[in-house]
């Protein structure tokens, strides 16, 4: 989080990330975020955000789904060249913009894997904080957003509804 | 909590009733019996049966349960004209009523006005003061406003009253896990058990907060909870299966070198392995690739 560095966030990611915290309103969502790194061969380099896995939606602070996640994740998505790039939470209160402790623990424990990891809070389906900076989405993205939020509200399912 | 059955008798209804398949009063019943939190969907319902006056007049005595509840969804849908009108009929069916003066209370509350909130309750206690839903709403508000500290401290105070309250005690171990107090929640776990012993989900966070502190005693105590919550659900629970896996894994990288718990550890282990390969097999087939693997590495690096 320290060097000049880009974030890129896919549309899949956007929509996936918003679409859980939408189905479980009242409660504090989180998940990871894969991605890649793309050194564009200057001083800057970009984390390119391709997918995010939704992780849970109760009982934040609490080790085993997050390892069980950890471990399955990085098995499947390597075979993509996907890795765990970074980590994106949910306040259960909307006016919540504060990245919590257990947040900011599971960010830190990416963080060693990953220096140049990310940690997504979402404030609201719009904005989005970037640790350290500002990520706004666009226009564009946001109507995709809103069109495909109603059919796949109920088929989103998280880790732990799986288990 | 809701079991799979029923959520899914609450699935079919709510499809049914969306699709103009009638039946909204018995959705709207399973909602409120199941205390599902389907706040859209009851006002929708809700509101087509109690604007039409024919459907209101066939409920007789139960409309005032269904102005209730819907005046309770409204609040949740930031419909406050809605839920006035409701309560302001229920007032006058009901007057002085406390239920109804809840109601008062927690509409201030849903539009954010926590110091009049504060006063109607205080009101109200002073009519009754062992009402257990008020003394839970103070906790509510001072979650809503973010200060848990003090959510804590009602919470405990509540519980040195009314100590048989499984959901306060649920409630407030999930505030000690949000705010990383694992030993204070696992306390929270332990009422739990004493007084619900074959409540499965009881064992199951017991496990998990136990695992998240660390250390070997405690990663021991998890693997038998977990074990429990299987034998009690019938070796369906996906989590505590495995979680039994993870605790091996954890148990076998502390005590490294002892050679004695390798062998009692690896028979559980096994039968949890093979018990999650079937499920996966049954229920989600394109998954099983992940868990071998996952299994694989499990066993081969620790």
């Amino acid at each position: 989080m320290g060097a000049e560095c880009c974030y890129e966030v896919s549309q899949i990611a956007y929509i996936k990330l918003v679409l859980h915290a939408l189905k479980h309103r009242s409660a504090a969502v989180n998940g990871l975020l894969l991605g890649r790194l793309r050194q564009d061969g200057g001083a800057t380099a970009t984390v390119e955000i391709a997918d995010t896995v939704p992780l849970s939606h109760s009982q934040i602070g609490l080790l085993p789904a997050l390892e069980l996640a950890l471990i399955q994740i990085e098995e499947h998505f390597e075979a993509q060249g996907l890795s765990v790039v970074g980590y994106y939470h949910a306040n259960e209160r909307h006016d919540d913009v504060e990245l919590g402790n257990a947040a900011k623990k599971i960010g830190d424990h990416i963080f060693r894997y990953f220096p140049r990891a990310a940690v997504l809070l979402a404030c609201g389906v719009y904005r989005m904080q970037l640790h350290n900076a500002d990520v706004v989405t666009d226009g564009g993205l946001s109507s995709l957003a809103m069109a495909t939020m109603r059919g796949s509200l109920v088929r989103h399912e998280d880790l732990v509804s799986h288990t | 909590m809701v079991g799979a059955s029923e959520a899914a008798q609450m699935e079919r209804l709510e499809s049914q009733v969306d699709n103009g398949g009638g039946g909204a009063w018995e959705y709207l019943c399973l909602v409120r019996k199941l205390k599902a939190r389907r706040s859209d969907k009851v006002l929708k319902h809700g509101l087509s049966i109690l604007n039409d006056h024919r459907a209101r007049s066939k409920l007789g005595a139960e409309e005032w349960t269904l102005y209730e509840q819907v005046a309770f969804a409204a609040m949740d849908c930031q419909q406050y004209d809605v839920a006035n009108d409701c309560i302001a009929l229920l007032s006058k069916q009901f007057p002085r009523s406390i239920r109804i003066g809840r109601l008062e209370g927690m509409l201030l509350e849903s539009k954010g006005a926590w110091a009049e909130a504060e006063k109607v309750y205080a009101r109200l206690l002073d009519d009754s003061p062992l009402d257990q839903i008020i003394h839970k709403r103070k906790v509510a508000m001072a979650k809503a406003q973010g200060d848990l500290s003090a959510a804590v401290k009602l919470l405990n105070k509540y519980l040195e009253i009314f100590m048989a309250d499984h959901d306060a005690w649920r409630e407030l171990a999930e505030i000690y896990v949000s705010l990383q107090m694992y030993k204070q929640a696992a306390f929270c776990y332990e009422e739990l058990i004493l007084s619900q012993p074959t409540v499965p989900p009881n064992h199951l966070a017991y496990a998990e907060v136990l695992y998240t502190l660390g250390g070997l005693e405690n990663l021991q105590t998890a693997k038998n909870y977990y074990a429990s919550t299987i034998a009690l659900s019938g070796g369906k629970n996906t989590r505590a299966l495995y979680g039994i896996c993870l605790c091996s894994v954890a148990i076998r990288q502390l005590t490294k070198g002892r050679n004695k718990e390798e062998k009692e550890v690896s028979d559980l282990q096994t039968l949890a392995a093979e018990a999650l390969q079937r499920d996966y097999k049954q229920r989600a087939p394109n998954k099983l690739p992940f868990l071998l693997s996952m299994l694989k590495n499990m066993k081969l690096n620790s």
